[in-house]
């Protein structure tokens, strides 16, 4: 990467209090456990595991929305872990978060129109009730909604109506990096499509760079430029998207792609797919460059 | 193994929402047929009905929903005219239901062997021997240590464990028909896979026919041998799976089709969504209820068109059905077929 990344992490982990932890932090839940990865400007980085690997951890610690227990997390060359709650509040305009369940992420009690005009007003670019309404117009138009819906609220609206509503708040602010957590995740078929090809419109127009947080491969292989398999707290692989699904090195990324069923009955009927999917949990090893770009942890033989 | 005589058939069903003379019909008259052996799809987005479908078969409606026409015929006997009691005899035995979400489908407060005692009891059987098939189910789904697992609680097991006891449950009746309703959607796609094909082998080994309700469309290109499309309450394309996906011939299949990433494809620049909403029982429109995000509507479409044949073994309820199905399944062939339709 020539340019300098927007978001560059170094070994952050973010640990819980474990059932049996008490004050012996080398009992903690190790959720996230010695991430280290670089997000290029206008970039998007696919993160993929299943549920408990730690990818949505790993987005909230990189935001800083919960901080991180170990490691540098820095946005465009700022380090942020070591800052103050004041003095990331100005930062926090260049990382914006949308959510999976754009239900209980926007106030029922807001206004379309509050909810979007919010985040420029709090940061005190926007005032005066007729710059609002213009700002509010443009930003629905954005995310193609008509400008009828600012007087509306949320819960009015459709999941995949919701979802733009979200979107329009997250890029109010014209951020340089958007963590999607799951955006998609919760939309049906039609729908789904629809609220990624807006995602990538708007990446093109505003050129933010993009942690895409899913469990979906097809959707990530879509979106990303590069993709990233999170297991067991840790990250077992990094690739640019093409070779990951060409070359998929790690066991555990392996057993995802044998696992997604794919929508064509000639494939699934002669597919061969590995008998045993059970995956033995065991904390996978550091990795290491296996092709160029292509970062994967060693498969030991007990992996699988 | 396939007879030609359904095990299971469902004839005009229509299930309403809302108390009499202010009904609106949620299902708006399905026909299904389940023959032994088989593995039937049900696909639909949220909304379309498949839910409500299932729950009227196995007669679990809310009560704010009710079956208002149709039969639910089972070996020939009407499940509908049943009373309460007969129907609970049935259930479970006969016919057993897998859902979503398991935390509220399984007791919270009793074992899980509890729970399974009860299934296996559905059928004649030794007590002393309860406890010892109880343990061979948890195994047969995959469960590792069943024997201590068998004395916890629904809430000491992980989602996916919980999903495998429903599924021990309800296949340890033996029924002849199990609907499994999005059993595995909540959970991480190596785990649905594993529990996909565990439950497809046992209900093979006893012959039994499945509804499978799901909205991924290459979970039913994996496990159905038929499939029905949904669409605001009706089905709007019936037909055995290879063809569905090499000849889809309804704009609603065909737009789903197209709209999803997909992992045996090159990567698209685009991908092409169905552009809309579907409506929802208070919106339908009148005729086809695909109309108002239809590439391909015609005026006549202001009629619903009725489920008709338009190949062996394959049926669509769209007028331009046989047109569309022998359109090659791309996206750049859309556009001209859709300024030659308006």
């Amino acid at each position: 990467m020539k340019t300098q990344p927007i978001l560059t992490a170094e070994n952050v982990c973010k640990y819980f209090p474990g059932p049996r932890s008490g004050r012996n932090p080398s009992l903690a839940v190790q959720a996230v456990d010695q991430v280290s990865l670089k997000i290029a400007p206008g970039e998007t980085l696919g993160l993929v595991g299943e549920s408990g690997s730690g990818k949505s951890t790993l987005g909230r610690a990189l935001l800083q929305l919960d901080r991180p227990t170990a490691g540098k997390v820095y946005l465009k060359g700022t380090e942020l872990t070591s800052l103050s709650n004041s003095a990331l509040r100005p930062l926090r305009r260049d990382m914006q978060m949308v959510f999976q369940d754009p239900q209980s992420s926007l106030n029922p009690r807001m206004k379309v129109a509050e909810i979007i005009a919010e985040p420029q007003i709090i940061a005190g670019e926007l005032s005066g009730k007729v710059a609002i309404k213009t700002r509010v117009e443009e930003l629905l138009d954005m995310v193609r909604l008509p400008a009828s819906a600012a007087s509306r609220y949320p819960q009015e609206f459709s999941g995949g109506q919701r979802q733009r509503i979200g979107i329009a708040r997250a890029i109010a602010l014209r951020p340089r990096l958007i963590v999607a957590d799951e955006a998609v995740s919760s939309l049906d078929v039609s729908i789904q499509a629809q609220i990624i090809n807006l995602l990538m419109d708007l990446q093109r127009q505003l050129g933010f760079a993009c942690l895409f947080i899913a469990h979906d491969l097809a959707v990530v292989r879509h979106v990303a430029d590069r993709v990233a398999v999170m297991f067991l707290g840790r990250l077992v692989e990094l690739a640019p998207t093409d070779s990951l699904f060409a070359h998929p090195q790690h066991p555990y990324t392996r057993a995802l792609l044998d696992a997604a069923p794919i929508p064509d009955p000639v494939i699934e009927m002669t597919r061969q797919r590995s008998a045993e999917t059970f995956i033995r949990r065991r904390y996978p090893a550091e990795m290491t460059e296996v092709r160029a770009g292509h970062f994967a942890a060693p498969s030991t033989p007990e992996f699988l | 193994m396939v007879t030609d005589t359904p095990l299971l058939r469902v004839e005009g069903l229509r299930t309403a929402l809302g108390s009499d003379g202010n009904n609106f019909d949620v299902v708006t008259g399905v026909d299904l047929e389940l023959r032994e052996g088989e593995t039937v799809a049900l696909v639909g987005e949220s909304g379309s009905g498949k839910s409500v479908t299932a729950l009227s078969i196995a007669r679990l409606l809310g009560p704010r929903l009710r079956t208002v026409a149709g039969k639910v015929l089972l070996n020939g006997k009407d499940l509908l005219s049943l009373s309460e009691k007969g129907m609970r005899q049935l259930r479970g035995r006969d016919i057993a239901v897998v859902f979503q979400e398991p935390m509220t489908s399984l007791n919270p407060v009793l074992r899980i062997g509890a729970q399974l005692a009860e299934s296996i009891r559905r059928n004649p059987v030794a007590a002393s021997s309860v406890r010892d098939r109880a343990i061979a189910l948890l195994k047969s789904v995959g469960i590792t240590n069943p024997e201590s697992r068998i004395d916890m609680y629904p809430h000491q097991l992980s989602g996916g464990m919980r999903q495998r006891v429903m599924v021990a449950i309800a296949v340890a009746a033996r029924p002849r028909v199990l609907i499994a309703d999005e059993p595995t959607t909540a959970l991480d796609v190596t785990t649905q896979a594993q529990i996909l094909d565990l439950m497809q082998a046992r209900m093979a080994e006893f012959g039994a026919a499945t509804l499978l309700i799901t909205h991924d469309m290459g979970v039913v290109a994996r496990y159905a041998q038929k499939v029905n499309v949904m669409y605001s309450g009706g089905i709007v394309e019936r037909s055995d799976v290879q063809s569905l996906f090499a000849k889809p011939a309804h704009p609603y299949t065909r737009g789903l089709l197209n709209s999803m990433p997909r992992l045996d494809r090159p990567r698209m620049g685009r991908l092409s969504a169905i552009e809309g909403l579907p409506p929802s029982v208070l919106t339908r429109p009148k005729g086809c209820p695909f109309q108002p995000r239809c590439a391909f509507r015609i005026d006549k479409c202001s009629q619903k068109p009725p489920l008709e044949s338009i190949a062996a073994g394959h049926e669509a309820a769209c007028w331009r059905a046989r047109e569309i199905a022998s359109l090659p399944l791309d996206d750049q062939a859309d556009a001209p077929a859709m300024r030659s339709g308006s």
